[in-house]
C-alpha cells in the first residue's frame, strides 16, 4: 500500500476525475462518460456529508481542549459551543429538521442571533459612510460621486425629491459599472481556466498536502 | 470639526422607527428586471414546472429574501404552476417549512402534487450540479422522509428540459454555470441588495431573463402583482435608512473641506 503514500496516485485519481467531469460538462460524450461524470458529483455531496461530521468533530475537539485546560479566558464560550451544538444535534436526530422542537430552537435562538449579526452591519454602513468615502483625490471622488447616486437611486424617497437620482443611479449601476464587472468576471473565469490546467498537469498541487 | 458616532446612530434608529409611525406611503417605478421576472412567470402556461434552487440563509431571510419568496410564490400561485424546491443550504427546507408551507396550504396546493422540497444536499454548487444531471438519481427522499418513488410530481421530472422555468437563489454565477450554461434553462434571479450588480452583469447579456432584488424588488413585484405587502411595507424604512448612506458621505465631505479650508488634519 505504499504507493497511498505518495503523492502522484492522489494527483492522477484528482486528474482523471477532473477530465471525466469537465468532458462530460464541455462537450457530447458517450451516455458512459455522462453517467460516471453525474455518479461522480453525487458522490461529491455524500463526501460534503461527510466532511460536515470532521467539521463538527474538529470543532468539538478545539473546543473541549479548551475547556479542559481553562488557561484561557474564553473557555466558558467554549463550553457554551459544544453544549449548544450537542443539543441542536441531538434534538436534530430526534425531533429530526421537521419537529417543533428542532423548530423551535431555529426560530428562536439561530435565526434572530443570524439577523441580528446582519442588522449590526446598519451602525458599521453608516459609520463608513462618513468616514471613508471622502473625495480626497479626483479618483476618490468620482468613488464618491457614484456612491451618492446608486445608494439614492436604491431609496425610493430620493426618486420622489429628484428624478434625476433614479436615472443618473441606474445608468452607473447599469452602463458605467457594467464594464469593469463583466471584465471582472472574464478574468476570473481565465483565471480558473489557468488554474484548472495547472492543477490538470500537476504543476499545482495546493489541493494536497499543502502543495506536495 | 468633530462629528460624534451617536449622532449617526440616533438618526439610522430616527430613520428605521419614523416609517414605522407615519407611514410614508411612497409610490414608485418597477425597474425593468423586476418587469421581466413578472412577465416570465405570468407568460408560463398553467401547470408548467418551475425549480426553485433555495440556497438561502437564516440571517438575509426576514429582512430580503422572505418578502421576496413570498411575493414569487404568491404569483406561482396565482398562476397555478406546479414548485420543486431544492435545497442546498442548510437552513433553506426549515424556512421553507416554517414560513412558506402554510401559505401553499392555505392556497390549496397539496404536497407531493403541486409542490415538492427536498432536504439539505450539502456540497454548494456541485450539489446543484448534481441534481441538474440526473434530479432522480441524488433526491432519493424528501425533506420529510418520504419515499418520492411514487410520488406523482416528482415522476414527472427526468431532466432540466421537464421545468420551464428556474429560480436561482444568492449567487448568480452558481445558477449562470449550472443552471444556463450546462441545461440552458430560462433562469430568474432571486437576491439579496448586494447581489444586485453581479447579477445585473448576467440580466445585460441576456443569460438571466429576470431579476427580483432586495426588499425594494419585492415591493415592485407587489406592485405589479396589486397586492402590497411586506415589501411595500419595509420600502419606508429601507427608503430612510438607505438616505442616510449618501446623506453621511456628503456630510463627511463637507466636514473634511470645512477642516481643509482652515488648515486643519482631520483624524
Amino acid at each position: 500500500m505504499s504507493f497511498l503514500k505518495k503523492i502522484e496516485g492522489p494527483l492522477a485519481f484528482c486528474s482523471i476525475t477532473m477530465t471525466i467531469i469537465l468532458v462530460s460538462y464541455f462537450f457530447n460524450v458517450p451516455t458512459i462518460i455522462t453517467e460516471i461524470g453525474s455518479t461522480l458529483q453525487q458522490w461529491t455531496v455524500v463526501i460534503a456529508a461527510f466532511a460536515t461530521f470532521l467539521g463538527v468533530a474538529g470543532l468539538a475537539i478545539t473546543h473541549i481542549k479548551r475547556v479542559r485546560r481553562k488557561h484561557t479566558s474564553v473557555w466558558p464560550f467554549s463550553l457554551l459551543t459544544i453544549t449548544t451544538m450537542a443539543v441542536v444535534i441531538i434534538v436534530g436526530i430526534i425531533d429530526k429538521s421537521s419537529g417543533q422542537n428542532y423548530q423551535w430552537l431555529f426560530t428562536n435562538l439561530y435565526q434572530p442571533l443570524g439577523t441580528c449579526a446582519i442588522a449590526i452591519m446598519a451602525f458599521y454602513y453608516l459609520e463608513i459612510s462618513y468616514r471613508a468615502f471622502r473625495a480626497r483625490s479626483f479618483e476618490a471622488g468620482c468613488f464618491t460621486f457614484g456612491v451618492i447616486f446608486v445608494a439614492f437611486r436604491n431609496a425610493p424617497i430620493a426618486g420622489y425629491l429628484w428624478k434625476g437620482f433614479d436615472d443618473i443611479g441606474t445608468w452607473i449601476q447599469m452602463v458605467l459599472s457594467m464594464g469593469p464587472s463583466r471584465g471582472i468576471h472574464l478574468v476570473i473565469g481565465v483565471g480558473m481556466v489557468l488554474l484548472l490546467i495547472r492543477t490538470l498537469t500537476w504543476i499545482d498541487r495546493g489541493h494536497l498536502r499543502g502543495g506536495g | 470639526m468633530k462629528w460624534n458616532s451617536k449622532y449617526s446612530y440616533l438618526l439610522l434608529v430616527a430613520a428605521v422607527s419614523i416609517p414605522i409611525i407615519f407611514p410614508l406611503k411612497l409610490k414608485f417605478a418597477s425597474t425593468v428586471y423586476v418587469r421581466e421576472f413578472y412577465n416570465e412567470v405570468e407568460s408560463a402556461p398553467e401547470g408548467s414546472r418551475v425549480l426553485i434552487n433555495n440556497h438561502i440563509g437564516a440571517s438575509g431571510w426576514e429582512t430580503d429574501f422572505k418578502p421576496n419568496m413570498k411575493v414569487i410564490v404568491g404569483h406561482l400561485i396565482q398562476r397555478h404552476l406546479k414548485i420543486y424546491v431544492f435545497c442546498p443550504s442548510s437552513t433553506a427546507p426549515v424556512l421553507w417549512d416554517r414560513d412558506i408551507r402554510p401559505m401553499l396550504e392555505d392556497a390549496g396546493y397539496v404536497y407531493g402534487t403541486d409542490w415538492f422540497l427536498t432536504g439539505f444536499y450539502p456540497g454548494g454548487e456541485t450539489a446543484l450540479g448534481a441534481f441538474t444531471d440526473d434530479p432522480q438519481g441524488l433526491v432519493l427522499s424528501d425533506y420529510y422522509q418520504n419515499d418520492v418513488s411514487e410520488m406523482p410530481l416528482w415522476k414527472e421530472v427526468v431532466t432540466m428540459d421537464d421545468f420551464e422555468l428556474a429560480i436561482h437563489t444568492v449567487v448568480a454565477e452558481r445558477g449562470m454555470r449550472q443552471l444556463y450554461s450546462a441545461h440552458r434553462m430560462n433562469v430568474l434571479m432571486m437576491a439579496d441588495s448586494g447581489e444586485l450588480s453581479d447579477s445585473l452583469t448576467y440580466y445585460t447579456a441576456g443569460m438571466l431573463t429576470g431579476i427580483v432584488c432586495g426588499i425594494r424588488g419585492s415591493a415592485e413585484y407587489e406592485i405589479l402583482l396589486n397586492k402590497p405587502g411586506e415589501g411595500v411595507r419595509n420600502t419606508d424604512a429601507l427608503s430612510l435608512t438607505i438616505a442616510l448612506i449618501p446623506i453621511m458621505t456628503i456630510l463627511g465631505n463637507i466636514i473634511h473641506f470645512v477642516d481643509k479650508f482652515r488648515g486643519k488634519q482631520i483624524k
